[in-house]
């Protein structure tokens, strides 16, 4: 009962929070670009929440540093299950440019478990979009609008 | 275009390397001006803090842009790139591989202070005559004595990340 | 009264250098700052040390995704210096032209921002509105709205044609006009003027000895601009003017930029309009010969220096980039002395680090007892929308 519950709030308003783990920025911006009139994310009922305990949703850019590895563990275990995590560029989902760094640990799924990546350098806000209602129709359980067969399971 | 003339006219370009050598003579070597804008002098590490004292008084709005930390294989090089009076000098300091290490000056001008730790951090330099260095670029885990700019840097422990 | 440390940070998506606060306060004063940096420190220094001069050139495009441009000029001007290149007029006209329409968008962006910390969010969300023109044609121009990948070694990769030409110079008016319309708004609305003017104040001697850079620099009176000081591209052809505000304060800062999008929109048209004909590149050799150079840009927050040193092979032997907001960042935290708790978020954004990230956590650590309480930044924003809404200053 709680757990249908959860759910429908979860697909009907997913709460997302924003975490830079080494970005360039670019993907940051087209982060926030989404949310602003343009792209405007926030139809779908999506919220940005300042704070991991409020949400559902841990949306990563950049590769992980050496700096930042144990702050986003950190996060990702503040937020309240069932959580997911986007991964946004091409940074974030495999180190990108960044590759052999060496401060740079790779990808986000080098540290925390990764349920949609979104590649793109940086992701397109249009991509962006795209990435979140695909990760919706996920949760609820439905096959993904448009299922990508040939290429890598982007989502 | 005669705003423009104006605008530039309240730029003095100083030959800046020449009053140097006839400020400190003897001391100054590898003396070059490449272009006009551009000028690149050696000096030791003993006079750094009485010519940046110069150099900074040279004119208003003189600063100094950042520290960059060379190593050539055989030695180290600090080389402090200062905007002077429509010139950009970049000044050489040549250290020993054994014992790098520079005078601070902070004191002279408070802006450096971030390069100084950048250098200290990344290459291993040591900056005297300030108070600890504290970190700067380096993650708070990473070893000591591990400077990842070094040419001879053989890596983390252990080949820890990538 | 006690004192208490209050960390900020570290979370703080600012160029290549996010930044951890710490701040002694007293009451509601800031006493002392210090700053710790780091968090987003890739290697990037290192790693073009194994690269070759192309493959550097797009490392170096992702120091920083909204001075990108900045960076590849930067570099690419250093290594053209070595080489001996003088690149075609053509390339140097479009490579001003990416270099203003990214300051307009740099620009835009940190005036939503701004309005944003200074809990104004209508103005975030019109400024982010109208930075999409700007995000428009970067697009038309260069296939992506954000790392143009605009500058080769020797040139530049994409022109702009006659009909793109027309087109842009079309979407600039309107443009102009709605920064002629948040001009005025910052300077008289009353929200604005609360919250920017007379704080944090950098006057004009320290800014100098702090070595500001940049509109941090120019908003306090001294008229410091590399476009200007040390032309590069072809910014020693093209008319322009070095705005400055004798204020050094937060509406310094503000006057500053949204004066500066007015002059880069003229430079734009005159560049557009005066394109010179010819080819876009000239041949770059792979291998440079052993050298070095500095070289300066004027990037959106200020002075942008490279120092490339080569060794005659296929990659550089040392890359040394040192960003505008490092220079900055070191002014900001002298100038919160004496700041209020609640103006800590806008004083950091006004140096536009960057936009103000969504989480970063704040430690509230009473140093009598011990106790410690964390905010995020977010509830430290609202915090200082909520101080302020309570007349604490008038």
């Amino acid at each position: 009962m709680l757990e249908k519950l959860v759910k429908r709030s979860q697909v009907s308003s997913p709460w997302l929070v924003h975490f830079n783990s080494g970005a360039c920025n670019a993907c940051d911006i087209e982060v926030v670009d989404t949310l602003t009139p343009r792209f405007d994310l926030e139809r779908f009922g999506v919220l940005l929440k300042a704070t991991p305990r409020h949400a559902d949703i841990l949306v990563c850019t950049g590769p992980v540093t050496r700096q930042t590895k144990d702050r986003l563990i950190r996060i990702y275990r503040q937020m309240p299950a069932p959580r997911f995590v986007v991964a946004v560029g091409s940074c974030a989902c495999t180190g990108g440019v960044f590759h052999g760094c060496y401060c740079v640990y790779g990808g986000v799924d080098a540290v925390i478990p990764v349920d949609a990546y979104i590649p793109g350098c940086p992701a397109r806000p249009d991509a962006i979009i795209d990435g979140v209602v695909k990760l919706l129709a996920k949760l609820r359980g439905d096959a993904p609008p448009c299922a990508a067969k040939n290429s890598r399971e982007a989502i | 275009m005669c705003g423009q003339e104006q605008q530039r006219s309240d730029l003095a370009r100083r030959d800046i390397l020449a009053e140097l050598c006839a400020r400190f003579p003897g001391e100054v070597g590898e003396a070059a001006a490449p272009r006009p804008g551009r000028a690149w002098a050696t000096v030791s590490r003993e006079v750094l803090r009485p010519v940046t004292e110069f150099l900074l008084g040279c004119g208003p709005g003189a600063y100094l842009s950042t520290i960059t930390a060379v190593d050539t294989g055989e030695e180290f090089q600090a080389i402090y790139h200062f905007w002077v009076a429509g010139t950009e000098l970049n000044l050489r300091v040549r250290l020993d591989r054994r014992e790098p290490a520079v005078p601070s000056i902070m004191d002279l001008h408070p802006g450096a202070n971030f390069y100084e730790r950048e250098i200290h951090d990344l290459m291993g330099i040591e900056v005297t005559g300030r108070g600890k260095l504290e970190r700067l670029a380096v993650p708070d885990d990473w070893p000591e004595g591990h400077y990842p700019l070094r040419k001879d840097w053989p890596g983390l422990p252990g080949g820890e990340s990538a | 009264m006690t004192k208490y440390n209050l960390p900020v940070g570290p979370q703080h998506p600012a160029l290549k250098e996010p930044a951890s606060f710490w701040f002694k306060v007293e009451g509601e004063v800031i006493v002392d700052v210090d700053i710790r940096l780091g968090y987003n420190h890739r290697g990037i220094e290192k790693a073009c040390e194994s690269r070759n001069y192309i493959q550097c050139l797009y490392l170096l495009e992702r120091i920083c995704g909204i001075c990108s441009h900045a960076h590849t000029t930067a570099f690419a001007q250093g290594v053209e210096e070595i080489l001996g290149l003088e690149i075609p007029a053509r390339a140097k006209y479009i490579r001003v032209i990416i270099a203003e329409l990214e300051r307009i968008h740099s620009h835009l962006l940190w005036l939503g921002v701004a309005g944003h910390e200074i809990g104004f969010d209508t103005l975030f969300m019109y400024a982010w509105r109208d930075r999409e023109t700007v995000l428009d044609i970067l697009e038309l121009i260069s296939g992506n709205r954000v790392n143009y990948a605009m500058n080769t070694i020797g040139g530049v990769r994409r022109d702009i044609d006659q009909a793109k030409r027309e087109q842009i110079l079309g979407m600039l008016d309107p443009l102009a006009e709605r920064v002629k319309f948040y001009t005025d708004l910052v300077t008289s609305e009353p929200t604005c003027l609360a919250r920017l003017e007379n704080v944090a104040p950098v006057p004009a001697d320290k800014a100098v000895a702090l070595g500001t850079v940049g509109p941090t620099a120019r908003a306090s009176g001294i008229k410091v601009d590399v476009r200007r000081d040390d032309p590069y591209a072809a910014y020693a052809e093209i008319p322009f003017e070095v705005i400055t505000s004798e204020r050094g304060d937060l509406l310094g800062r503000a006057i500053v930029r949204l004066g500066e999008i007015g002059e880069s929109v003229k430079i734009i048209k005159y560049a557009l309009q005066n394109l010179p004909e010819g080819p876009l590149t000239v041949k770059a050799p792979r291998k440079v010969a052993a050298g070095e150079a500095v070289s300066r840009v004027e990037a959106p927050r200020g002075e942008d220096i490279h120092y490339v040193r080569a060794d005659g092979s296929d990659h550089p032997e040392r890359v040394k980039v040192r960003a505008p907001t490092l220079a900055n960042l070191f002014a900001v935290g002298e100038s919160m002395k004496g700041a209020y708790v609640a103006d800590i978020p806008i004083v950091i954004a006004s140096i536009d680090p960057c936009f103000s990230c969504t989480d970063r956590m704040i430690e509230l650590v009473q140093s009598r007892t011990g106790t410690s309480s964390v905010m995020t930044w977010e509830e430290l924003r609202e915090y200082g929308i909520r101080w302020y809404g309570h007349g604490h200053r008038s």
